[in-house]
């Protein structure tokens, strides 16, 4: 069979033959007159637009076209004779969708224009995609941006814009923070509502709820909330607004809540959007807590290299300081021995005026006093010395076998300048055992605890230091008279970073250091404290720790 | 024992004058030693060699010279006088290594204590005084053994 091209048939089957092919294409395709009013179109753009031909005939685009598409279309047709590009239209029901859409003039031999031919397709869904990525993308972004709580606001500006692109029909938005950092977790809700700060949620049952819900891993959707209220959430998420509807969508640190005033509000759609808001969280507060680590190590590791430092330079000034005192040292004694002489001497030789020259007399007594101070002094400058060296100790870097009560004594004499006239130090030594430990590492707990002992102590007071043995185990408890450290900031002493003194009185790090030192011996550091009252810290070391090292080693 | 009432010489060296004038005073009160202090490590090995030495104390830290290095010197030139290092806290563990690399009699730490550091010379230089005479005895015993060998041959020759 020879294959037979349309135009060999008559006029009337090929326009039949046409006509069937626009009838079985999938692109909407419509025909309009020289004037732009419709003359023809096909099932698919019926099926686009919802709009049959009776209705359309003897009207323009405009009926359905945006107002910004059409004049668009226009002009570029008016310029260029065509038009390829994507326009905005709405269906008969009034959804908008977007459309790609051809068109082009048929003219006849003398050029004039016959009619309009357009040919459309449907690329909402791909448009919806594209807006999609670009709402959770701006999300991505502003998450990633984020460096501490304080950017939340601008996270949370992020989404509602996202939100708002994808037309989803929200009232407002929040995401939930649970902090399980302390005993007790804690909530910090920010939302979008009118006051738009972080609103830390007072009431336990709220952080039970969201924690129980972020725990679930799944989104709760409450598609109506005055049937549907099974957290009792309807007075407080009314207050601003008359909310029916609330999802909450779990991430990593908490949930992330949209609310409507509509209910059944949200379509699977969106609740498709927002699970997927909810992953790009999870990375971004994922992402901010190790960097935050990574700050909080940094900073550790500064303070540890500091006190390094410290105990290095303490050495090097015990070592200079050494050499003058050994002379002095020395050199007094000698004198003393001299003096002793030459008085026997002149007792001896000039009785007559050893007992009666009063001049005499009194330069012996003056020698004698001189003396004494010098000895007294020197004394004193080489008990610190030699605590100096015994703080620092850099020559033991290995579990060696001390009696704690020498490192708390050597610390003592170092804070002892600003606690002698002021603070009272009760010390109460039980019996205990020499303890495996790392001296210098835990000369520097003591350290820090006195420090803020002796800084807790407003005028005078009293230190008290109690040791003891328990099963196995030395208890070495430093407590104060001080202003006490108040519960809510009790929990949080041994964070890094955290400190309630001035700057440059505290680096917040003291503590968190002093736990780690401990648990480096494998002990703990406990703490009791009373607003007005005072603090105690519990300082445990176990008395296993070498042997235990030990078997590390062997195994 | 004719040497007793002989005065003994001890060299003292360090870099820091305060540190001789504490020590040669002290010596100079308590004892009748001939005391001969030095800021100079090489002006101390010059002085050694050329006089008669009983015991050298030296700092263990000094610009020049460390006080191992120059005792190890000392060792060299006169075996047999007693060497102690005088040190302070933070070089004890290397003073003690060269107790038995350089083979010092003692070593003293910063600050000192004057009748502790007067009985550690003292011993030093009875030690140094009872080798001496050891040393001494053992040559008499040679000659006595070697004239006894003599008599020994003529006797033999008297007889032969």
């Amino acid at each position: 069979m020879d294959p037979e091209l349309p135009q060999d048939r008559p006029i009337e089957e090929q326009l039949r033959l046409y006509k069937e092919i626009l009838r079985y294409s999938t692109d909407a395709v419509s025909i309009l007159d020289a004037e732009g009013r419709y003359l023809e179109n096909n099932p698919a753009h019926q099926q686009l637009l919802g709009y049959s031909i009776e209705e359309l005939r003897g009207q323009t685009p405009a009926l359905h076209s945006d107002a910004a598409s059409f004049v668009r279309v226009g002009r570029t047709m008016f310029e260029r004779g065509t038009f390829r590009g994507e326009v905005v239209s709405h269906t008969k029901e009034g959804r908008e969708i977007y459309v790609d859409l051809s068109a082009f003039p048929v003219k006849d031999e003398d050029g004039e224009v016959l009619c309009y031919v357009g040919f459309a397709r449907d690329i909402t869904a791909r448009k919806r995609e594209e807006a999609r990525r670009q709402a959770v993308q701006l999300v991505r972004e502003a998450v990633w941006q984020m460096q501490g709580g304080e950017d939340v606001e601008k996270l949370l500006l992020a989404i509602g814009d996202g939100l708002d692109s994808l037309d989803i029909p929200y009232q407002n938005c929040g995401i939930n923070v649970i902090d399980t950092s302390g005993p007790t977790p804690v909530m910090h809700s920010y939302t979008t509502t009118p006051e738009g700060r972080w609103l830390s949620s007072k009431t336990v049952e709220a952080v039970h709820t969201v924690k129980r819900m972020q725990e679930g891993g799944e989104p709760v959707y409450r598609r109506d909330l005055e049937v549907d209220d099974v957290f009792d959430e309807c007075r407080y998420l009314q207050k601003h607004a008359r909310i029916r509807a609330v999802v909450d969508v779990p991430f990593s640190h908490g949930t992330l809540a949209v609310n409507s005033l509509v209910a059944d509000g949200f379509s699977e759609r969106d609740l498709e959007v927002f699970q997927e808001l909810a992953t790009v969280l999870s990375e971004g507060f994922r992402r901010m807590e190790d960097l935050q680590q990574l700050v909080d190590a940094h900073a550790q590791l500064v303070q540890a290299e500091k006190m390094a430092s410290l105990g290095n330079l303490v050495a090097g000034i015990a070592h200079e300081i050494n050499t003058p005192v050994g002379a002095i040292h020395s050199m007094h004694d000698t004198l003393v021995r001299a003096v002793e002489k030459l008085t026997e001497a002149i007792e001896q030789d000039f009785p007559e005026s050893y007992h009666e020259h009063r001049g005499l007399q009194r330069a012996l007594q003056i020698i004698q006093d001189s003396n004494r101070v010098i000895e007294s002094g020197t004394t004193r400058v080489t008990t610190i010395v030699k605590s100096l060296r015994n703080f620092a100790r850099l020559d033991e870097v290995e579990l060696v076998q001390v009696d704690l009560h020498e490192g708390l004594e050597d610390t003592l004499t170092i804070v002892n300048h600003d606690i002698k006239n002021r603070i009272e130090v009760v010390k109460n030594y039980g019996d205990i055992p020499r303890v495996f430990c790392y001296p210098s590492r835990l000369n520097q707990v003591f350290l820090n605890i006195l420090n803020n002992a002796r800084q807790a102590i407003d005028g005078k007071g009293t230190i008290s230091i109690t040791t003891s043995q328990v099963g196995e185990e030395v208890h070495v408890e430093i407590g104060d008279s001080g202003t006490g450290i108040a519960p809510e900031h009790l929990e949080k002493i041994f964070e890094p970073t955290f400190t309630t003194k001035i700057a440059g009185e505290g680096t917040g790090l003291g503590l968190s250091i002093c736990r780690q030192i401990v648990e480096e011996h494998k002990g703990r550091i406990e703490v009791e404290s009373e607003v007005g009252q005072g603090t105690m810290f519990r300082v445990v070391i176990p008395l296993g720790l070498a042997a235990e090292d030990r078997s590390d080693g062997v195994s | 024992m004719t040497e007793e009432t002989e005065n003994e010489t001890v060299v003292l060296v360090d870099d820091e004058e305060m540190v001789l004038t504490s020590l040669s005073s002290f010596l100079m009160l308590e004892t009748d030693y001939n005391v001969h202090t030095f800021l100079s490590p090489g002006e101390a090995l010059t002085f050694i060699e050329g006089n008669e030495v009983d015991l050298v104390l030296s700092d263990y830290l000094m610009p020049e010279m460390d006080g191992i290095t120059f005792l190890a010197k000392v060792r060299d030139l006169k075996p047999e006088v007693p060497r102690i290092i005088l040190t302070g806290y933070a070089d004890k563990e290397n003073a003690i290594k060269a107790i038995n690399e350089v083979g010092l009699f003692q070593y003293i730490e910063k600050p000192w204590d004057n009748t502790d550091l007067q009985l550690i010379i003292r011993n030093g230089l009875d030690k140094q005084r009872l080798m001496k005479d050891l040393q001494k005895k053992i040559s008499e015993i040679n000659k006595a053994y070697s004239d006894l060998q003599g008599i020994q041959q003529d006797i033999l020759k008297t007889f032969a």
